[in-house]
């Protein structure tokens, strides 16, 4: 335990993780309020440059903007109107009302304080159930990791895109491109074409920035003439009564943030439509009309998004499985130095662990900090004319892959995915099941190549194996319903999404 | 069944076809890694996923042929609309900048060939004065370099051309 402790405090006393974290966190409030940039794009442009680095430094880095990010994106969401982030989307649907009301102050300071409490909430779910999922982890058989893998896909699959065809096709597009390279089990090359330089697989981080980082530049050039609308902030700090008001809808909402967070493949941006809609049929005497400047219409998702980033480390640390697209970044770093993201994780270098939980611990002191003060000068910073903004995005996804293995051509792949991203965004794709489709391509191929040799190779031993032991039982279950995606919760819900969106 | 209140864009029809073929391609290749000799072959999971790409794009070309079509102003085209709307100047100039910003970077080096890039994009997208383009640009490039070169010490592309 006091091992732990002392873990849980290295980025506390450590003064350049202190600053690091520090850094990680104010950057990540502006990246996430700047309209067109991403957490995720900045977390993949952040990997390859501090791939260099020890892990702590790194991980401390992108915890911050992780953190700080999904927070930030809240505050455009208020001010002008436009969701800086997906996790924000729900939070402009009152919080700009209330901007209008010239109650801006009080929503920033209100979402500031709630998701606080709701990233609070998910770093103890992480610290509490973690362990625990950790050593239940053990026993999951090669086939619960293949299913747990697919209902990731299917999740992020049919929530978050046009359809569950397109979620499934850039699903499975992702697997398919994870496959390139050796073969892990026989060292036979697949979809190399013969030469050595597919050998070793296509360069993940370079596609994670084409996908994140430059198809999202060229989308954000169709909205240039876009201009925002400017509002006055006043008083920041809320009231106690305020808070103490909205403390059970907030608990509430964080608990909503952590499961959809914890689920793989699903992270704040749904976590948060999914409280605003609980507390929308579940208040109620709201403040006033949801959509016209509830105040339960900010605390909700934003308490839910919060939540939801300690609960997306669950499954990336205990299982190897991202809880979403930035998990499934980070999940990439530690690949790169060298750790395997998975049940073993906690029992080879717990201190990686505690380090991780002390380190959000502090990230979320620090968005408290600087969510409360700068908001003045933060106005400006967001209104950067995005005829700048996208060529800096530009230059940063360049240098970003460059640095990676000093190498050219992963350059070029990154261009490459960032034109075809681009048409796939165009097209109503989401470009997230790719890259998670990438990340759990190759865990899925050995866990069904795995449970298919310890069948005997007979499909039938095999198919029977994911329907007689009980925790098979419950993921095949839980895959075939989402799979059918016909139940009337679900659809009821992505209809709402559409409109939303 | 659900409604998609979305019109088809331009060139929709076609990129659906696409994917169909890669898909087909993908499960092909996938196929001929190893002729799927037993279920745990090697090639079974690649061509797996490209059987599952083959048939969500019939899926989704099957959606796209039920969507509205894609509204065509009289005396324009299909494929005058693809380029007007889907891939418009804009998009086209600033992913060609790019790929000449990225056969620069070696001969060049980093520094040069940012700051040529930053210049143009800007001046291109933001239209302001040439005088205020070329300051935002060193601005922009002299923080860029501090930050990643000086603080996260990356590796940049010096240039062979000027050494």
């Amino acid at each position: 335990m006091s091992e732990g402790l002392t873990y849980f405090l290295m980025s506390w006393t450590d003064p350049k993780l202190l600053l690091l974290t520090a850094a990680g966190t104010f950057a990540g409030i502006y990246i996430g309020a700047i309209p067109g940039l991403s957490v995720t794009m900045a977390a993949s442009i952040l990997i390859s440059f501090t791939f260099s680095w020890d892990v702590n430094p790194a991980l401390a880095l992108i915890a911050g903007v992780y953190m700080g990010g999904v927070y930030g994106g809240s505050r455009s969401a208020i001010l002008l109107n436009i969701p800086g982030a997906p996790a924000a989307i729900a939070t402009a649907l009152d919080g700009f009302p209330l901007a209008k009301r010239g109650e801006a102050g009080v929503a920033i300071g209100l979402t500031t304080v709630t998701s606080f409490f709701g990233g609070f909430v998910g770093i103890i779910a992480l610290a509490v159930a973690a362990p625990a999922i950790s050593e239940f982890a053990l026993l999951f058989a090669p086939r619960d990791y293949l299913l747990l893998a697919m209902m990731g896909l299917l999740l992020v699959g049919s929530l978050s895109g046009e359809s569950l065809a397109k979620g499934l096709y850039a699903g499975a597009l992702g697997i398919a491109l994870g496959m390139v390279g050796m073969d892990p089990m026989t060292a036979e090359g697949r979809f190399t074409f013969g030469t050595v330089q597919l050998m070793g697989g296509i360069p993940y981080v370079a596609a994670m920035i084409g996908f994140f980082g430059v198809s999202e530049a060229l989308a954000q050039l169709h909205n240039l003439k876009v201009a925002p609308v400017k509002q006055n902030v006043s008083r920041i700090l809320p009231s106690w009564s305020l808070l103490r008001r909205y403390m059970p809808l907030s608990l509430r909402s964080s608990a909503i943030g952590v499961v959809i967070g914890a689920l793989p493949g699903t992270g704040g941006d749904i976590a948060a439509l999914m409280a605003y809609d609980q507390a929308k049929r579940t208040v109620k005497n709201p403040s006033r009309p949801f959509g016209e400047g509830a105040y339960e219409g900010v605390v909700a998702p934003e308490s839910a998004n919060n939540a939801a980033v300690g609960g997306a480390y669950i499954p990336m640390l205990t299982l190897g499985i991202p809880g979403d697209a930035v998990t499934a970044v980070i999940i990439g770093a530690l690949f790169i130095h060298g750790l395997k993201p998975g049940p073993m994780l906690m029992i080879e270098t717990p201190h990686l662990f505690w380090f991780t939980v002390g380190n959000l611990t502090l990230a979320n002191v620090f968005m408290l900090i600087f969510g409360l003060t700068g908001v003045r000068i933060f106005a400006k910073v967001v209104e950067t004319p995005p005829g700048i903004l996208i060529p800096l995005i530009m230059i940063l996804s360049v240098v970003g892959t460059y640095a990676i293995q000093n190498s050219v051509v992963d350059v070029y792949w990154m261009l490459g995915f960032g034109i075809f991203g681009y048409f796939l965004r165009t097209y109503g794709f989401q470009v997230g099941p790719v890259v998670l489709g990438m990340i759990l391509g190759p865990l899925m191929d050995t866990s069904y190549r795995r449970a298919m040799i310890s069948a005997g190779d007979d499909p039938i031993a095999f198919a029977l194996e994911f329907v007689t032991s009980p925790l098979s039982l419950v993921l095949t279950l839980a895959v075939t319903l989402l799979l059918l995606g016909q139940t009337p919760v679900w659809r009821g819900l992505k209809g709402r999404l559409t409109r939303q969106g | 069944m659900e409604e998609t209140t979305r019109r088809r864009q331009p060139g929709e029809t076609v990129f659906g076809y696409l994917l169909l073929l890669f898909g087909l391609f993908v499960a092909t290749e996938g196929y001929r890694i190893d002729g799927l000799y037993s279920p745990s072959a090697a090639g079974m999971f690649p061509a797996l996923a490209g059987g599952v790409m083959a048939l969500s794009a019939l899926a989704i070309i099957r959606r796209t042929h039920r969507m509205k079509p894609a509204h065509i102003p009289e005396g324009s085209g299909t494929a005058r609309e693809f380029l007007r709307r889907t891939t418009p100047t804009d998009v086209a100039v600033m992913a060609l900048l790019m790929l000449g910003y990225m056969l620069a970077l070696e001969p060049f080096g980093f520094p040069v060939a940012s700051f040529v890039f930053l210049f143009l994009a800007i001046f291109y997208l933001h239209r302001g004065s040439l005088l205020a383009t070329l300051l935002i640009s060193a601005g922009t490039l002299a923080a860029v370099y501090l930050v990643f070169r000086v603080l996260f010490t990356v590796v940049l592309p010096t240039g062979w051309l000027f050494r």
